[in-house]
């Protein structure tokens, strides 16, 4: 493991070398990670990079057998091979990770962060990995719901307080421009209960993120269908602390390269179950608004 | 001899260095067979806690296998499972399929092979494996297949079900849950051993299950290939003894390197797994007994290098300590050799004394023997010249005043010639007085040359000794064929010099001896003798010839002792040696000899007024 983690560091400070080359900056095609002196300096200071990663958050963050996996930590473990330092990888509960990342506690919330108004304000995003927008689910059998003006009438779950909640306006408005209205939303603590009520018919339909969604239906794609998407766009992004320009620019380089090397789809389609070709190439607030 | 030691010297060099040599090599031989064994234990050990590393990941899969297989059990053994009423069923199996998360789909099927499925329409699935082992009453887990209803690759977890607890009664039907195959590569693959190891699991038939290589897996367009036939006879290999349901570790060439391969068959299915090991994964961890065999490797080395340099330095030493033995011993003869010319040396000076002071003695002896009757001669030779002039004069008178001599007195007077005589006599008589004179003053010089009356030091006349061993030297001045030397005399104002006037000159006699000899066959041959005062407390001689001069090799052997360019029997080569000493140790003065070839010599002579 340090063998390796030493050659990747001798890699990277070589391809570094190599990028300060006048002349060489065009030949720079494997390295996809490029810091900044001030950023290597600051770093190198501390003697690693400290990312923070969310426990349970499948398929972007999970554990299995112990072993932390999923889509950001493959992502992770391909910038740990272009960087020119150490990555520690901290990982916890969800409720720590961005007010970490925004005290500077940690370097990056590598994780899917919604990109919100809100938390614009704390933080910088990295330009998005995958969608964040609210979709629907129905039973499989269900019939009766074949487009998104099919949910007027319907009795609908969503998550307290979540991001599918707040999307509920959203589908209201574009409802009521068909005439209709949802006739319920039912709000849940956890999905589990809800996809449970939606399979036992106590609900029509459960709004989610589409990601969450599209892993459920291909988990379970005798019971559920994945229906449309029900709210404005919304993108799932990596955190830094706000104005910590020097780490998010070498960020983005990297997964820009991802995205232009077709490495993300693969990734998406592995874990996402659920790929996304026109992802934008900034951080954009629902409705692909840009941060002011 | 010396040959003879040398010879056994570097023997015993030769000895002692295939003695060192030799243990070495047997110590090494030695270590390195033990650190080949233990390395080898090591290895061993290391491929054992990789084969354990697999069972456990294999027990993993064991439990998550069994896991699947008491799901369905248990939902086979639930009252409305076994009523095999699908509309009753269909809506109990949801939920189980939403509770339990490996399951996409759950079926049930009835003994003539008609099966319905959550989310699927009815078929027939009689062909099917799974189904036939369950309507046997077996629960199993199938091979990899695509199902039926939708068209996923799966695995099939078939149980039968009975309508009472009898196990040995007819099944009703069976029921199977339907598991994605990537949900069983996610658990095969969360077993690892380091970076770049990778699980796969193969099925009873050779089929992979589970494999990093996306291309070996069975998709709906396609069937797995069977990997029994891989084009990697390794490969191939290791399937084969894995559908032998053998179990083991092995090395050997895969993807292009040496990889350890670790396999095992599980319990729950007919499958076998098989964990790929980067060689360096588990040999990494004989790095530190690697770098520790290189180290102490190294320190062998360096001792054995030390050792080697310290038998050099001993040799060298050793070597060094004679060659100075040699030296010491050089030098003690050497020494030795200087005293025993040292010893000659004074030797012949003592015989040199000896003789001239047996010459001295001789020498005063006899003009103090010739010195008396010399002063008789000299003392009345006047008075005989008064006589003969008395007598003389009264002749004349006789002649003058009787005219008529005797015939016989005339004729004695012819005879005798008187005329002649009277004229004659006192220029004889001049002559006798001058022959006096000479020898009185040859007698003074002998005296003053041996100076046997003055055996001390003191002050003394240098002119006086210069000027009487000139005289001495006298016959030899004039003694050259052609020409007279010339001297020159540059006398300056001297002062009494408090010296040992004899052996002063004898130094002056051997100098110009020499010169005389040097001016031999020589135009105008010369010696000019110059005496100054240069100071107070210096008096300087210097004696300069015209003669053939000397080489410089000469010159810098003239005061050696026996150094002669006299032929043999000439000269002793001890004159200018005695000199030496006479002026530098008796007087503690200085000579100098200064000399051009075809020029002459100048020897220079210093010595103290006062002693």
């Amino acid at each position: 493991m340090s063998i390796h983690r030493r050659f990747f560091l001798q890699a990277g400070a070589s391809a570094l070398l190599a990028s300060l080359a006048p002349g060489c900056v065009t030949s720079q095609s494997r390295s996809s990670f490029s810091p900044s002196d001030d950023l290597l300096k600051q770093i190198k200071k501390r003697g690693y990079l400290l990312v923070a990663t969310e426990d349970d958050y499948p398929p972007f963050e999970f554990v299995v057998n112990g072993k932390p996996t999923g889509f950001d930590h493959e992502l992770l473990e391909r910038l740990r091979k272009v960087v020119p330092f150490e990555i520690r990888q901290e990982i916890l509960p969800w409720q720590g990770i961005l007010p970490g990342v925004a005290e500077g506690k940690y370097d990056l919330a590598l994780t899917a962060a919604v990109i919100t108004d809100e938390r614009s304000k704390l933080l910088d995003f990295t330009r998005p990995i995958a969608e964040s927008t609210i979709a629907y689910i129905k039973r499989k059998d269900d019939a009766s719901i074949k487009t998104l003006y099919d949910l007027s009438g319907k009795i609908l779950g969503a998550q307290q307080g979540g991001g599918s909640l707040a999307a509920v306006p959203d589908l209201a408005a574009q409802l009521k421009q068909q005439g209709g209205a949802i006739a319920q939303v039912k709000q849940y603590r956890g999905f589990a209960e809800a996809y449970q009520d939606l399979l036992n018919g106590r609900l029509d339909a459960v709004l989610h993120n589409i990601v969450s969604l599209s892993v459920l239906v291909d988990e379970k794609p005798a019971i559920f269908e994945l229906g449309e998407r029900v709210s404005r766009k919304s993108y799932a992004a990596w955190a830094v602390k706000k104005g910590n320009q020097a780490l998010l620019d070498p960020l983005n380089h990297f997964l820009s390269n991802l995205q232009e090397h077709g490495e993300l789809k693969p990734l998406q389609e592995k874990w996402l179950k659920i790929s996304f070709e026109n992802l934008p190439t900034q951080p954009l607030l629902p409705g692909d608004r840009p941060i002011q | 001899m010396q040959v003879f030691k040398k010879v056994s010297e570097s023997q015993r060099n030769l000895l002692m260095r295939l003695l060192i040599g030799g243990t070495t090599l047997i110590v090494s031989l030695g270590a390195y067979s033990s650190y080949h064994v233990v390395r080898n234990v090591m290895l061993e050990s290391l491929k054992k806690n990789a084969f354990l590393e697999m069972q456990q990941g294999g027990d993993d899969i064991d439990r998550w296998l069994a896991n699947l297989k008491v799901h369905v059990e248990t939902l086979a053994n639930t009252a409305t499972v076994k009523s095999m009423n699908w509309s009753s069923a269909e809506p109990y199996l949801k939920a189980e399929i939403l509770r339990f998360s490996d399951v996409y789909t759950l079926a049930i099927g009835k003994p003539d092979g008609w099966r319905n499925v959550v989310g699927g329409s009815p078929a027939n699935v009689k062909d099917r494996q799974y189904f036939q082992k369950a309507i046997a009453g077996q629960t199993n887990v199938s091979d990899p297949l695509i199902s039926r209803a939708a068209k996923i690759p799966s695995i099939a977890v078939a149980a039968p079900i009975r309508q009472n607890f009898d196990t040995t009664s007819s099944p009703s039907g069976e029921i199977h849950s339907l598991v994605r195959l990537d949900r069983i590569a996610q658990v095969v693959s969360s077993v690892k051993y380091g970076d770049n190891s990778y699980a796969f699991a193969i099925s009873s038939t050779g089929e992979a299950i589970s494999h990093p290589n996306s291309a070996l897996l069975t998709t709906p367009e396609k069937p797995s290939p069977n990997l029994m036939q891989s084009p990697d006879r390794h490969l191939s290999a290791i399937v084969q003894r894995m559908m032998k349901q053998r179990e083991g570790i092995e090395l050997l060439p895969l993807d292009g390197t040496l990889k350890y391969v670790a396999y095992l068959p599980l319990k729950e299915a007919n499958w076998s797994v098989a964990l790929v090991i980067p060689r360096k994964n588990l040999e990494s961890q004989l790095h530190a007994l690697d770098i520790i065999a290189a180290a102490i490797a190294g320190l062998a080395g360096a001792m054995i290098i030390v050792l080697w340099q310290v038998q050099a330095i001993e040799q060298r030493q050793l070597k060094k300590s004679n060659e100075l033995l040699e030296q010491r011993v050089l030098e003690r003869t050497a020494k030795l050799s200087t005293t025993l010319e040292q010893l000659q040396q004074s030797q012949l000076r003592l015989i040199q004394s000896e003789k001239m002071s047996a010459l001295g003695s001789l020498v005063a002896g006899v003009a103090h023997e010739i010195n008396n009757p010399v002063n008789f001669i000299s003392g009345n030779i006047t008075y005989v010249k008064e006589y003969t002039q008395d007598l003389l004069t009264l002749l004349q008178l006789y002649q003058k005043h009787d005219l008529s001599l005797h015939p016989e007195i005339k004729e004695q007077a012819d005879a005798i010639d008187i005329e002649f005589l009277a004229e004659d006599l006192p220029k004889i008589l001049a002559s006798m007085r001058m022959g006096s004179d000479r020898i009185r003053e040859i007698v003074l010089s002998l005296r003053n040359f041996s100076r046997l009356d003055q055996a001390d030091s003191k002050p003394v006349d240098i002119h006086e000794g210069i000027d009487s061993t000139l005289l001495i030297l006298q016959h030899r001045l004039k003694a050259s064929a052609h020409t007279e030397v010339q001297i020159i005399k540059q006398y300056g104002d001297l002062p009494l010099v408090d010296c040992y006037p004899g052996q002063l000159n004898q130094v002056f006699m051997n100098i110009l001896s020499n010169a005389i000899d040097a001016l031999e066959n020589q135009d105008n041959p010369t010696i000019q003798i110059t005496t100054q005062q240069p100071s107070a407390e210096q008096v300087s001689i210097c004696i300069s010839d015209t003669g053939l001069g000397m080489s410089p090799e000469v010159q810098q052997r003239i005061f050696d002792p026996f150094f002669t360019t006299k032929p043999v029997g000439k000269g002793t080569g001890m004159g200018m040696s005695i000199s030496y000493q006479i002026i530098a140790e008796k007087h503690q003065g200085r000579i100098e000899c200064k000399s051009t070839i075809g020029q002459g010599t100048t020897f220079e002579i210093e010595i103290p007024v006062q002693r």
